[in-house]
């Protein structure tokens, strides 16, 4: 909880700590867990959230402003993994409950421009196409995941997995364009 | 890449498609899939996919996943289960965070119930784990002021099976409320209070700790008893099983305002009895005031955490002065951050408030004024450090210095005009530490929201108050200013502390002469500044003046005049004149030993100088010897940890590396970080320095990749201190690219050398020694990278910025060009290398002299580069000279003439030059044995060349005593 400890594991981490992964996914994951639920648990109809901002919150919270921008690009990478997982929980645990209730339904819009037809899709569906993706090829997956769920940047992104830019722009097109296929495909 | 199934080789030959058709047009795409791709279904699958891309093309960065979240109208609704094992469900009471509670009533014996289940849709297994775990727990504890466990079970919630306990209904008001209610007196409250403190206790030595102690837990029941609900986070301390710390770590429970600081902390492990202390010292608290300490909001569940691990509760005296001194005092005891310093026991705590009723004295004592700043310091964990080691220098440093100043002037002058000024002076020491204590420490106060700021802000806000504040005292004002200098020194902040200790020179020179001790002082203070700035030639002309003016003042044998000797001799060696400053070096530890005797301070420092410079010229058994004499002499007289046996013994330990005593080098090295760590703590320049010693020892002896770790904690630690932008962050960014590329992670070192060039260009400009240095750095990764034409193009970028900065005719340029010389050599371009030798050596001869060890260097490389073009007589005679020059001017340490030796006798064979060739490799074989030095040994491949000479000679006896040692280490 206390910054000074998250920069030291995000240290420990650099320098290929798996202990400090563990601990680092372990207080990411707890802290979007708590972030999302506080959101879930606000009353009332229907809502959205964006994955991203979460994140961030997250990382404000954990790691605080002034961080430099390795040790964010590597607490984003975890944080996309457990964002990932806190969604998937979610979407599992209120859909076994069959009761209406929950996360189900996943928008890619573009907030820029939102113009308000964004792509919608099941966010298992969304999970599990990750999945399909990360057997065909793993790097194209993490580099979704990065991008959906942690907002990296292109360059972030090649920084994080030690890829060019080149190749994480045109895994991102691909795996894009391949996603958004195999979810039209899944209905 | 692929694992080689057939649907990855697929799915990356789609990709290869798909990207390579970027861009196309629809006629170009489809001739481009026809041509590359006969399979009619992969060929649909591009286009598929393509077509997918360009109804939706990807809009950049602002492209964001949105979740939709259904939140289901308020769970009230939900149907009350009818029974839950054998109790009738009345009503629910509450929900929390990991069950909810109904109340339900048995038949029989008719009564009523609490029952507790987990939440539908939480049912995970560690929440289940926790909650059968709890029922156990509870069995163990039978006290009134506990509330009873009656049964555990399972039931049938809608076709799954969820486990339930029921225990003892308790009608009650939360503890809070019914103080309030009943507006009990001071007593009534603590004697309420000391039975909570009493069932707790209870509970603690059955080794159960609640760990959720809060009012809403703590009810009174008619008969006016607390009963304390809901053990249910508690785990059993006497248990090390795994399963008893069951609360995932980091994860929260409890309510944030009662939790303790390291229960905020999430560090489960290490909760014990006495957070439960705290807890009720925050009961205590709030009972007896009607508020809690810390204000805190659960909307920003960080901030609260802050605040509890940060913040000092006020005592309860401020808020209601009613209270009497002595509860305000056993509240706070029981709310110390650090749990040693609260009661131990919850039964502690109840005998202080006991005693306090019965009017005996407390055994609580207020915080002490040294513990209140303590605190201080733990609350700003990075800065603790640099910030007490900081503001403690800063102080002594100044009220030193002034009180000094003063005095000295007070008894120089006898005249009433003067020492009244004196007075003047002395009075404005207490005004000094005014300034220190009020706008250095306060600036870095978290009340003043300074928190993240870091000493060297503290410091540089400091500098221009300090004009400020001593406008009218421009005496005061130099002073602050040399004693703010030497503290920059101390934290490595070299520049500043140049440009601080040379603004304050002229103005105590004039006020105080040219020959005053403190101006001399501050002298000294720059003199070592430009010294670890590298600027060897401002340091050898301070240190000369120093010395003369030693010299004169005090006669020739004076220990402070030898001081100046030993310092004086040093930069000699520093600037490159061996021979001289060796020499003076000798004399000064002769002259010492002779005045003062082998064990005195002064003699112990000339033998650390001597070797240093041994150590520079590659005396470095010499250099041993002497350091084990001086630590040997020192170490009764001296603290362990003192300064000057710390750089002792890091000198040692480099010594040690060049005499290839690797795992005692190694040990030294790490003692040394372990003891400035410390002493001076984990973020002194010292012990960064310490650091950084073992980090490039580490890398010295092929593990830089044990050392990565220490430069990226370097690195970031300056980071943290400094700020991104800063000289020394920049420096250690560029270390750890070094680093990087050492250890062959080439993508991650560029990435970090252009950032580094990236940040020296934004702090300095394009046009800047330390931009030219780091155009060096990168340029020595891209060559590593094989990227050759990259790697000239930076380091010809650096040349080129050197000749604007420095000139042509500085040393760092002279630096430059070997390291030109070096690249062009590997890139084969020996006719390009050739005139950049020549340029070098031209310079260093202009520098140095022409019989300077630097020139021997420089024939030596050209003498390389002309051996490599093919000219091999021109390159012996170049290996020749610069053998002989190496004999001239290094009288001791003999390696760098070993190392010609050993590089010109394969020339030397080549050209036929046989008894030629024999004799210097022959000399160069022995030298390095009588420097016990194998691993030069094995760098020049003195074995292979010797076997290689030998055989041609048709000697082959003595080639094979050779070709035992060939590739030997």
């Amino acid at each position: 909880m206390d910054r000074q400890q998250t920069l030291a594991l995000l240290v420990r981490f650099r320098g290929g700590d798996r202990a400090a992964e563990d601990l680092l996914l372990e207080r990411v994951y707890a802290e979007l867990h708590a972030i999302a639920d506080r959101l879930f648990r606000k009353e009332g109809g229907s809502h959205t959230l964006q994955p991203t901002v979460l994140v961030h919150e997250a990382f404000l919270n954990l790691a605080g402003e002034g961080v430099d921008w390795e040790s964010r690009t590597h607490f984003l990478c975890i944080a996309a993994k457990c964002m990932r997982r806190v969604l998937r929980e979610h979407a599992r645990a209120r859909g076994a409950e069959k009761r209406g209730g929950g996360l189900r339904r996943v928008t890619l819009v573009d907030v820029g421009r939102d113009t308000g037809d964004g792509l919608d899709f099941d966010l298992e569906a969304l999970d599990q196409a990750l999945e399909k993706l990360a057997g065909l090829s793993e790097r194209q997956s993490q580099v979704v995941e990065l991008r959906f769920f942690a907002d990296l940047s292109i360059e972030e992104a090649a920084q994080a997995l030690g890829v060019s830019t080149g190749t994480v722009e045109n895994d991102w097109r691909f795996a894009r364009a391949w996603l958004l296929r195999e979810l039209q495909q899944a209905g | 890449m692929s694992d080689g199934s057939e649907s990855t080789r697929r799915h990356q030959r789609v990709f290869e498609l798909f990207t390579a058709a970027a861009g196309l047009g629809p006629r170009e795409l489809r001739e481009y899939l026809e041509r590359e791709c006969p399979d009619d279904s992969l060929r649909a699958e591009v286009a598929a996919l393509l077509s997918v891309e360009r109804a939706r093309p990807p809009s950049g960065p602002s492209e964001r996943l949105r979740v939709s979240v259904d939140v289901p109208a308020a769970s009230a609704e939900e149907p009350l289960p009818v029974r839950i094992g054998r109790y009738r469900v009345l009503r629910l009471v509450g929900r929390g965070g990991m069950g909810s509670v109904y109340e339900g009533e048995q038949e029989n014996p008719r009564r009523r119930v609490a029952i507790k289940v987990v939440n539908p849709g939480d049912s995970v297994a560690s929440f289940l784990r926790r909650f059968e775990f709890e029922v156990e727990v509870l069995a163990r504890l039978n006290h009134p002021g506990i509330a009873h466990i009656i049964e555990a079970g399972h039931y049938d919630d809608r076709g799954v099976v969820q486990p339930f306990f029921a225990m003892e209904y308790v009608e009650g008001v939360p503890i809070t409320g019914y103080v309030a209610g009943r507006s009990l007196d001071t007593a009534q409250r603590l004697a309420l209070f000391g039975e909570i403190c009493d069932a707790v206790h209870h509970a603690h030595q059955r080794g159960v700790v609640h760990r959720d102690l809060k009012p809403a837990n703590i009810l009174v029941d008619a008969d006016g008893h607390p009963k304390i609900l809901d053990f249910g986070i508690a785990r059993i301390t006497d248990d090390k099983d795994e399963t008893t710390r069951n609360t995932v770590a980091g994860q929260l429970l409890g309510t944030i305002a009662y939790m303790s600081p390291e229960q905020a902390t999430g560090d489960a492990y290490v909760v014990d009895t006495r957070s439960d202390v705290y807890s009720l010292g925050i009961l205590l608290y709030e009972l007896l005031t009607g508020k809690l300490p810390y204000e805190i909001s659960e909307r920003r569940v960080h901030a609260a955490l802050l605040t509890i691990t940060g913040a000092d509760p006020k005592p309860l005296t401020v808020i209601d002065p009613s209270i009497d001194s002595d509860l305000s005092t056993i509240a706070l005891k029981a709310v110390e951050k650090e749990r040693d310093r609260r009661y131990p026991s919850a039964a502690e705590l109840a005998a202080d408030v006991r005693r306090f009723l019965s009017h005996e004295p407390i055994v609580a004592r207020p915080a002490t004024t040294t513990y209140v700043l303590t605190k201080f310091a733990r609350r700003n964990p990075l800065l603790v450090t640099s910030i007490v080691a900081g503001v403690v220098l800063v102080t002594t440093a100044l009220v030193v210095a002034l009180f000094a100043l003063a005095s000295a002037r007070a008894a120089r002058s006898a005249e009433t005009a003067a020492r009244a000024r004196a007075e003047r002076e002395t009075a404005a020491v207490s005004a000094m530490n005014t300034f220190v204590l009020r706008d250095m420490i306060q600036a870095v106060s978290p009340v003043r929201g300074g928190r993240d700021m870091r000493l060297v802000d503290m410091l540089d806000a400091a500098i221009p108050r300090i004009d400020e504040t001593f406008a009218e005292q421009p005496f005061i004002r130099d002073t602050v200013r040399s004693a703010i200098g030497g503290t920059y020194r101390e934290l490595g902040l070299l520049k500043e502390s140049e440009r601080l200790l040379r603004a304050a020179l002229p103005g105590l020179e004039q006020e105080l002469g040219p020959d005053d001790p403190s101006v001399l002082d501050v002298r000294y203070q720059l003199m070592q500044c430009l010294d670890e700035l590298e600027d060897d030639d401002g340091s050898l002309a301070l240190a000369e003046h120093l010395y003369q003016h030693h010299s004169r003042a005090y006669g020739p044998r004076d220990e402070r005049t030898l001081r100046m000797r030993g310092d004086r001799a040093s930069m000699l060696v520093k600037s490159g004149q061996f021979e001289l400053g060796l020499a003076e070096s000798r004399e000064t530890l002769e002259v010492s030993r002779a005045a003062f005797g082998p064990e005195h301070p002064r003699t112990s420092v000339a033998m650390r100088k001597l070797s240093e410079c041994l150590t520079i010229t590659g005396g470095f058994a010499e250099a041993e010897q002497l350091i084990r004499a001086y630590l040997a002499t020192v170490e009764h007289t001296r603290r362990a940890g003192d300064p000057d046996i710390l750089s002792a013994q890091a000198l040692l330990s480099r010594v040690l590396l060049d005499l290839g005593q690797i795992p005692e080098a190694e040990t030294l090295a790490r003692a040394v970080v372990d003891s400035t760590t410390a002493v001076y703590g984990p973020l002194a320049g010292r012990t960064m320095d310490a650091k950084g010693a073992l980090a490039s020892l580490l890398g010295d002896t092929n593990r830089g990749e044990s050392a990565t770790g220490i430069y990226l904690e370097l690195y970031q630690t300056s980071e943290a201190m400094f700020g991104r932008l800063h000289a020394r962050s920049l420096f250690h960014q560029g270390e750890y690219a070094i680093n990087l590329r050492k250890t062959g992670r080439l993508e991650e070192a560029e990435r970090v050398a252009r950032a580094a060039l990236e940040g020296q260009i934004e702090l300095h400009g394009e046009v800047d020694p330390d931009v030219a240095a780091a155009n060096e750095v990168l340029s020595s990764v891209l060559y590593d990278k094989q990227d050759l034409g990259g790697a000239d193009v930076y380091l010809t970028r650096a040349l080129s910025i050197a000749r604007q900065t420095i000139g042509t005719k500085h040393p760092r340029y002279a630096d430059m060009l070997f390291n030109h010389v070096a690249l062009l050599g590997r890139r084969g371009e020996y006719e390009r290398a050739e005139p950049v030798c020549r340029e070098m050596i031209a310079l260093d001869t202009e520098l140095r002299g022409p019989r300077h060890a630097f020139v021997a260097a420089g024939r030596n490389q050209l003498a390389k580069a002309l051996v490599a073009q093919g000219c091999l007589e021109e390159g012996a005679a170049e290996f020749a000279e610069s053998i002989a020059i190496h004999r001239e001017v290094v009288p001791d340490g003999r390696f760098r003439e070993y190392e010609a030796l050993a590089q010109m006798g394969p020339v030397l064979t080549t050209l036929g030059r046989y008894p030629e060739a024999e004799a210097a490799l022959l000399e160069a074989w022995n030298g390095f044995w009588s420097l016990n030095d194998g691993r030069r040994l094995a760098r020049f491949d003195l074995a292979e060349n010797l076997v290689a000479l030998y055989e041609r000679l048709g000697r082959s006896a003595e080639a094979d005593v050779y070709r035992a040692y060939v590739g030997v280490r």
